[in-house]
């Protein structure tokens, strides 16, 4: 009598462990699915962090203004240029191109001229 | 005897759970992998912004502007940018509707002027109202993108122009779902 109920007991026992298992293994599924779900969605998103990033350290608009700048004669215009410039080089998408550098390496060669 | 039948039994059971396992789990992975990779990367403002550096290139070379946008010492009113940019609008047209994908413009001013003194234009015109609502209200994904730079340049005559482009790309079908 005392042995059937010790087994039943054994039994019950496996049975809450499988139990148990199927659902770690059913919610960490359902885990990953919303995840996937949530990073599919972002990337899609231009100012989301998964997003492809455009950020440059060379600009052919910039590079092509400063060459306009350097051979202009005028300083009125010149200084009108140079503000200009200054102000679109601290806009985000060009916070990788060093507008202060590229303008003493052009002003190196410009100056030598 | 008895026992071993009942341990064969067991088996077959656990067998049957483990298979079913199996099943869901790889169920879940595919759609994992299917949800992900059904999901577009939205490249329209990249590029938005490759069409302005092809244009820029072609009008403007080391700070001044293409010959063949003048003409007896003017600006050359029939320009055609897409000849002369090797821009080809006509891409993916037939796949989608007739609208067309792309728009472009153009305006150039002189330092002391509001008025531009040349515009070239080219693609659909329409895109240009969009990319105003697009602009005031981010959550129309639907829309246009659309991608405005100016840069300066001089003339044969060192006059500086400052060039205004702005580029419109709709491509909604391929970037948005």
């Amino acid at each position: 009598m005392s042995d059937r109920f010790l087994n039943k007991k054994g039994q019950l026992g496996e049975t809450m462990t499988w139990i148990v298992a199927t659902l770690v293994i059913l919610v960490l599924l359902a885990l990953s699915l919303y995840a996937a779900d949530f990073l599919a969605k972002a990337k899609s998103n231009p100012s989301s962090f998964f997003s492809l990033d455009y950020s440059k350290t060379d600009d052919i608009l910039m590079d092509n203004s400063l060459f306009a700048y350097f051979n202009t004669k005028d300083s009125g215009i010149k200084s009108k240029i140079y503000e200009d410039l200054k102000k679109i080089s601290e806009q985000d998408f060009l916070e990788d191109y060093d507008f202060d550098s590229k303008f003493e390496k052009l002003n190196l060669i410009f100056g030598e001229r | 005897m008895i026992k071993k039948i009942n341990k064969k039994g067991a088996e077959k059971i656990l067998s049957v759970y483990w298979f079913a396992i199996l099943v869901i789990t790889a169920g879940a992975v595919i759609a994992m992998v299917g949800i992900f990779y059904n999901s577009p990367y939205d490249v329209r403002e990249i590029e938005a912004n490759l069409m302005i550096n092809k244009v820029s290139d072609c009008l403007s070379e080391n700070g001044r502007l293409n010959e063949k946008l003048f003409s007896e010492g003017k600006f050359n009113e029939n320009f055609n940018l897409l000849d002369n940019c090797g821009l080809i609008f006509d891409v993916e047209k037939d796949l989608y509707d007739q609208q067309g994908n792309y728009y472009v413009e153009i305006n150039f001013y002189a330092l002391d002027s509001e008025e531009p003194v040349l515009e070239i234009t080219h693609g659909n015109f329409a895109f240009k109202a969009d990319c105003e609502v697009a602009d005031e209200e981010k959550n129309y994904k639907r829309l246009v993108k659309c991608s405005e730079r100016n840069f300066y340049s001089l003339d044969y005559a060192d006059k500086v122009y400052n060039l205004k482009i702005l580029s419109i790309i709709r491509k909604t079908e391929k970037n948005v779902r």
